[in-house]
């Protein structure tokens, strides 16, 4: 079998089906939003829930990135400290099959968590209000949840699990994370986007953005950068 | 007896720490070799040179008749995935190793090891003697012919210790498997190993024959000169 799809399940296994933290974020998420649901419930306007049915399909980078955050850190920083990392190196996995296979098991993970939540929030939704959030879903919402969130999603953890292993100090990548999110909100606060097609084209820049960023740390990381800094 | 690795002239230095400053050594096939050091002598840098995991600034590591494929390892970190089982850590690296059919290989080496029972439990609910035997457990899974071990007892009580070790020759015995060994445990260097290296500050200041040491108090006295050397 291939070694990236190895390490993949193995990620998906290890920080998703047996992490106890992953089922309390997801029922945090449950309850947090709840009265969101509760307020959409009450719309009937077919204007007001194409934009909502928009926003939804985008819900799985954020919420992916919630999902992905805590698990990055157990992932990257914790098992190059714990010695994992050095284990798998040495046992002939190149950085490359390394980086890949737990960035895709992770972006899996986060992903499917995320879009099983929303189907939560739908189904409830449904059964509030008769609600089919689906009915409203247009060809940027299908393009969102289908193709740009996970490519969004893939590009963030590509893109942060690349520091932790680069940095000592894990800090770095969460100082990074906080500028990166805050830049981001202050950016499309004053682009104003005011159709689809503006947003989508800023959120296809801003991966473009982070895999650029991400080949060219790729340079820095090296099998004797990655292990010295665990020690 | 045929060399199966050759370490030449090896340098290395972090910033202006000079790890490695010219150590040469040989092992040969079927023996057991102790690298013996005080913390900070460049066995681990000396190890993770020899895996491909630290490029050396100087020298080269030259294997014969072996491949990378052909050696396992074991660090002072154990370096297992704690929520999963041991079955679920053996069968990961059991697959990485390329092998199509784990169960009954990792069967067979649970079983050699004693562990056959622990295969469903978590490796953060067990103890450190039974992790080092999981390690042990995965290194054997690559039917390796050269063992690489870098204080594979460190943190391990005296039973656990005597354990492992008697694993390791058990090891040598049955597959006659070649080792090398560093640690800085001079009673267990003395009672396991064929042949013996000491390191000090980067700088190999003995080798010789187990055989020819005839107690610890003279491996002692040994290793005290050769530390205290500089």
């Amino acid at each position: 079998m291939n070694k990236i799809f190895v390490l993949c399940l193995k990620e998906l296994n290890e920080h998703f089906i047996h992490n106890k933290r992953i089922i309390i974020s997801f029922l945090i998420l449950i309850f947090a939003f709840s009265p969101i649901v509760f307020g959409i419930s009450s719309q009937n306007n077919p204007i007001v829930l194409r934009i909502i049915a928009l926003i939804f399909s985008l819900l799985p980078v954020q919420l992916g990135i919630i999902f992905a955050l805590p698990v990055m850190i157990e992932s990257f920083y914790r098992e190059k400290i714990n010695g994992s990392i050095e284990y798998m190196l040495g046992y002939n996995l190149s950085l490359k099959e390394l980086w890949l296979g737990k960035t895709l098991g992770l972006t899996m993970g986060s992903y499917l968590i995320s879009v099983l939540l929303i189907i939560i929030f739908n189904i409830a939704l449904l059964y509030k209000s008769n609600i089919l959030l689906l009915q409203f879903f247009g060809f940027f919402a299908y393009l969102n949840l289908l193709i740009l969130s996970p490519i969004a999603l893939f590009s963030v953890i590509g893109f942060f699990s690349m520091l932790y292993m680069l940095f000592r100090n894990y800090q770095i990548p969460h100082y990074i994370l906080f500028a990166l999110v805050f830049s981001s909100f202050f950016l499309i606060s004053k682009l104003k986007p005011r159709s689809p097609m503006v947003f989508e084209i800023i959120l296809i820049c801003g991966i473009a953005i982070l895999i650029t960023v991400s080949f060219i740390i790729a340079h820095f990381i090296t099998r004797e950068r990655v292990i010295l800094s665990a020690d | 007896m045929s060399t199966v690795l050759i370490a030449k002239n090896l340098r290395k230095s972090y910033g202006n720490i000079e790890a490695l400053r010219g150590i040469s050594f040989n092992v040969n096939k079927g023996e057991i070799v102790g690298l013996l050091g005080p913390n900070g002598a460049g066995k681990t840098t000396t190890i993770r040179i020899i895996l491909g995991l630290l490029n050396p600034d100087e020298g080269e590591v030259q294997l014969n008749n072996i491949t990378h494929d052909d050696i396992a390892f074991i660090l002072e970190k154990d370096g297992l995935f704690e929520k999963l089982s041991v079955y679920e850590n053996l069968k990961f690296y059991a697959k990485l190793f390329g092998l199509t059919e784990p169960f009954h290989k990792i069967e067979e080496i649970t079983e050699l090891l004693g562990i056959e029972e622990l295969k469903d439990r978590k490796i953060v609910n067990l103890s450190r003697g039974q992790r080092r035997k999981v390690v042990i457990s995965r290194a054997l899974l690559k039917n390796p012919d050269f063992l690489i071990l870098d204080e594979p007892t460190s943190g391990l009580d005296p039973m656990a210790q005597i354990q492992l070790q008697d694993v390791i020759l058990e090891l040598k015995k049955r597959n006659s498997l070649t080792v090398l060994l560093a640690s800085h445990n001079l009673h267990e260097v003395q009672r396991i190993c064929d042949r013996i290296l000491i390191i000090n500050k980067g700088l190999l200041k003995f080798e010789g024959n187990t055989k020819e040491i005839k107690d610890s108090r003279e491996l002692e006295n040994i290793f005290r000169r050769a530390v205290e050397d500089e």
